[in-house]
């Protein structure tokens, strides 16, 4: 394939550092130094922890850090975007006990720049929001009683509306991501998209966006130390 | 008499998955009905305390630690006070699992 590269220097790096120019044959001719980052990718259709360790160990190739442990919410992150993904992503209840089908994406890109592995997880399902307004009457009480798409999102993200199932011991996963992000700073910044609201789950800001983004994007970032 | 010991890595899996088995490999329910259901009886039958070590996995989705202790109960595998004098959870890599474990018990109800 080809494609022409970005302009401004940085982008510019990034696309450089990321390893696209392995797939893609750039239309310009400039010669650019080797590539300093490193980014890898996994898809699948279930909660697959393999997939999760894939990625998370393929960072810690190129990150150390001082904490060693905090790789363990790397993983949680991951192991809970996808069972978000699995079991709401088709719009279903999940409580059907199937998968909803829809594939989740997830990549890292370790940046030598920055000292740091930057995570996205993507899926092209429903997004969170249009999977809780399929709900029983209990968050449909919930969900009028809050006038943004926003301040739906930041009531799940806190545990005050539980999963799309119903059911009061299921919907823990975005709680325990923003536990993560926001109280035990296991990771520098955590950012989720869904629907029309960006949250910028670290520094607690959210916001409605222009655009609907069909899907859920969750996108972290982990500063340590690079390794030479 | 010693207290019955599971180690999550050693016997079950390393790479604990999501909640349910259709969800994928190493769910907390198969945790829950292969491994600790048995255990907790053996305990039980003892009369020794129930000791689960957390760590030496890959980490955990709050799904599966869900599912495995909070559905002791719902399930009816376990009393709530039982489970809660009789569980000892261990984890020195991330300590906040334990307090979740504990939660997820007492937060579930019977089925």
């Amino acid at each position: 394939m080809r494609a022409s590269r970005p302009k401004n220097p940085e982008p510019r790096r990034i696309w450089n550092d990321s390893g696209l120019t392995d797939i893609f044959q750039s239309t310009d001719s400039e010669e650019l130094p080797e590539p300093r980052g490193k980014i890898i990718m996994r898809s699948m259709v279930e909660t697959n922890p393999e997939a999760a360790l894939f990625l998370r160990e393929f960072a810690q190739q190129y990150v150390t850090l001082e904490n060693e442990t905090e790789w363990l919410s790397i993983q949680t992150i991951l192991l809970e975007g996808m069972a978000n993904t699995v079991n709401h992503a088709d719009g279903s209840s999940g409580e059907e006990r199937h998968q909803s089908g829809e594939p989740w994406y997830a990549a890292v890109y370790c940046d030598e720049v920055t000292s740091s592995a930057k995570f996205t997880f993507l899926d092209t399902g429903v997004g969170i929001l249009q999977s809780l307004r399929k709900k029983p009457p209990l968050r449909d009480r919930l969900l009028m009683s809050t006038t943004s798409s926003h301040g739906v999102l930041r009531k799940v993200l806190e545990g005050e509306i539980t999963s799309s199932t119903g059911l009061k011991h299921r919907g823990e996963g975005l709680p325990e991501i923003r536990t993560i992000a926001a109280f035990d700073g296991e990771v520098d910044r955590l950012v989720i998209v869904t629907n029309d609201v960006f949250a910028d789950v670290t520094a607690t800001q959210f916001s409605t966006l222009p655009v609907d983004f069909h899907g859920t994007v969750i996108y972290w970032e982990k500063i340590g130390r690079w390794k030479p | 008499m010693e207290a019955v010991r599971i180690s999550v890595s050693n016997d079950f899996s390393p790479r604990p998955g999501g909640r349910f088995p259709w969800e994928g490999p190493n769910s907390g329910e198969e945790f829950r009905e292969k491994v600790l259901v048995h255990r907790y009886r053996e305990a039980r039958q003892a009369n020794v305390d129930l000791v689960v070590d957390l760590d030496d996995t890959s980490g955990y989705a709050s799904s599966f630690l869900e599912e495995a202790f909070g559905g002791m109960i719902r399930k009816r595998y376990a009393e709530k006070d039982d489970l809660l004098a009789r569980l000892t959870i261990l984890s020195g890599a991330q300590p906040k699992w334990v307090q979740r474990v504990e939660r997820y018990i007492r937060q579930a109800e019977p089925e």
